[in-house]
């Protein structure tokens, strides 16, 4: 998958006037392949909607998503499938982290969809993000911090051509930020995929193409 | 195994514990139930007769007035067709009797030859349950087989045979003796050779093929058709009681009826079937049960599938634990069932071979298997198609 092209779109809780001063909704714009996008609001101007969107996990838009010219609101369930594990990922803000399983499961039972990462590779991103001593402890002991940090590692566990970033650091500290860039930027450029931040103006440490304003 | 660690989150021991006892208790009985009539079936229903069971031999009574021909014995087409009206009637068959002289001789090589009158009747071929080849007749054959009552053969062994200081034969042997028949009639005669293809228990008469006795009727015959005094009918179910009731009130006689003990098997089947409902329902309940149990399940699961399919899992894997759980309970419900079948089967076979000492129990306990089979087939087929209804619903 080389484009996202979003044709119009609005989500149908927004009024015209709420979206009028958006770069995103009502508009024609198109998410190529080896950028990196930051998009910035406040709150509440539909960032998570736009990830769900794009995601397919939700549809109550007008409008149009294509990927690569076909429309997500054809693709049925095996298709759905197929771009959550092998062209899209992303951070959840709210996590979506399974309590019952350990650190290494929450990774694992991403992992093994493709077996993209080796259990090696795993390890040392959970040594670079300084959570190596968490591996084994159940989700829910783990701190917020802790578990965005095991939401990122996860998101790295997959083939995509499209990271997406749902405030994915908002529980982390600058060092901590810094390192987890850093890991994400090389993973999307070794797969050579786009990138796109939803912040709430904080621009991290990325070098993007485009900072679009939602 | 981490889907498992997953999804078996909220699973209720209980309700699934009940699943399988009310599933037991229901498939137990619905089981128990079919092997226990395939068992006991040959007790309660014997066919010693050429004629089927199911046959019944209906006449008049014969009373003062017959004798005198004021009132017939015969019945009339408008009694016949009350007859056939009957509910429990599925087929008549009406009896033909000869219109000619018959003379029978056997060569005896102790008194030279015995001559004999005789009669012949015959009823439809439908009606008949001897080998086909035994039983034809054409204008060309010069043979003719007849079946005669086993009373006739009972009477002549440990009657005349005793008494006369003649031997006794069996039925194979009288099977071999060639009989000469003469038929005779309308000015003219022909010589046949006759064997006996059978004996019979209910009807008390020499019968010939009915395509023979038409045949001669129309050659020898020496009068027009006349009414038939005797009828065959055959029901749905001999032990049925409006049968007894109808013939009663008709004044007509049941040559022969074996009607307790078609009404033991007619009691037998009603007992049988209301047993196999009740295991219905209950297996019905059980498998109800199960659903619930699963429905729930699946909605305080509902979270942890809906990750699971935002990650990249399929439905259809999503919903495979789930449905491996119902076919591994159902499973253990057959075995328990089975078990329980085999175990009283043994029980109750040694009690029967006790109370019987002639019963032949030829069955096995194949087709209870093979229909335990059947019902844990579609239970589990309903499980898993119900498991995948509740995923679809809740993931989106």
């Amino acid at each position: 998958m080389k484009t996202i092209i979003l044709n119009n779109v609005k989500p149908n809780i927004f009024s015209e006037s709420e979206v009028s001063g958006s770069e995103i909704w009502r508009k024609n714009i198109c998410f190529e392949k080896g950028n990196i996008y930051l998009i910035f609001s406040e709150s509440g101007k539909g960032k998570s909607s736009l990830f769900d969107f794009i995601y397919c996990r939700r549809n109550d838009y007008s409008g149009k998503i294509l990927f690569d010219e076909k429309s997500a609101d054809e693709f049925n369930s095996t298709q759905k499938k197929e771009l959550r594990s092998n062209h899209i990922s992303l951070v959840f803000q709210g996590f979506r982290l399974f309590s019952e399983l350990t650190a290494m499961e929450n990774v694992e039972i991403k992992n093994r969809l493709t077996n993209h990462k080796t259990k090696q590779q795993i390890i040392e991103m959970f040594e670079q993000m300084d959570i190596s001593a968490k591996i084994n402890t159940p989700l829910s002991l783990l701190s917020f911090g802790q578990k965005q940090r095991v939401a990122i590692i996860r998101s790295l566990c997959q083939p995509f051509d499209f990271l997406l970033l749902d405030e994915a650091f908002s529980h982390l500290d600058e060092t901590n930020y810094t390192i987890a860039c850093q890991l994400i930027a090389d993973e999307v450029k070794n797969q050579n995929a786009a990138l796109l931040v939803a912040s709430l103006g904080e621009p991290y440490k990325f070098n993007y193409n485009h900072k679009i304003l939602l | 195994m981490l889907m498992w660690k997953l999804l078996r989150k909220n699973l209720s021991i209980p309700q699934l514990a009940g699943y399988v006892f009310a599933g037991f208790a229901g498939l137990s009985i619905i089981l128990f139930g079919i092997q226990f009539y395939a068992d006991t079936k040959p007790l309660y229903s014997s066919n010693d007769s050429f004629l089927n069971p199911d046959f019944l031999v209906i006449n008049k009574k014969v009373s003062a007035l017959s004798s005198l021909s004021l009132s017939a014995s015969t019945f009339s087409e408008k009694e016949i067709d009350d007859i056939r009206k009957q509910p429990f009637v599925k087929n008549t068959g009406l009896f033909i009797s000869s219109k000619f002289g018959i003379r029978a001789s056997v060569a005896s090589s102790t008194f030279g030859r015995f001559y004999t009158e005789m009669f012949f009747e015959s009823v439809p071929d439908d009606f008949i349950d001897v080998q086909s080849e035994k039983w034809t007749w054409s204008d060309e054959q010069n043979y003719i087989p007849i079946i005669i009552p086993r009373t006739y053969l009972t009477l002549y062994n440990f009657g005349f045979a005793q008494s006369q200081g003649l031997p006794q034969v069996s039925e194979n042997l009288v099977e071999k003796i060639k009989l000469t028949v003469t038929i005779y009639g309308n000015g003219k005669s022909k010589n046949y050779d006759a064997r006996i293809a059978g004996f019979s228990d209910k009807l008390n008469t020499i019968l010939a093929p009915e395509a023979f006795l038409k045949w001669a009727n129309t050659e020898f015959g020496s009068e027009k058709a006349s009414k038939p005094s005797r009828i065959l009918v055959e029901t749905y179910n001999p032990g049925d009681p409006s049968i007894a009731k109808y013939f009663g009130e008709k004044k007509y006689e049941i040559a022969d009826y074996r009607g307790n003990t078609g009404k033991v098997a007619y009691f037998m089947r009603l007992v049988i079937i209301t047993v196999l409902i009740i295991g219905l329902i209950i297996t019905l309940l059980a498998i109800s049960l199960m659903l619930l149990s699963i429905s729930l399940l699946i909605y305080k699961n509902k979270e942890k599938l809906e990750n699971l399919i935002l990650l990249g899992y399929s439905r259809k894997i999503v919903a495979k634990p789930y449905q491996i759980l119902g076919l591994l309970l159902t499973l253990l419900i057959f075995l328990f069932a089975f078990t329980v079948v085999v175990i009283f089967r043994k029980f109750y076979i040694e009690k029967i071979s006790l109370l019987f000492d002639n019963a032949e129990i030829d069955s096995n306990i194949i087709f209870t298997f093979s229909t335990g089979f059947v019902i844990l087939f579609v239970i589990c087929m309903i499980n898993a198609l119900w498991i995948r209804k509740k995923v679809n619903e809740t993931a989106k």
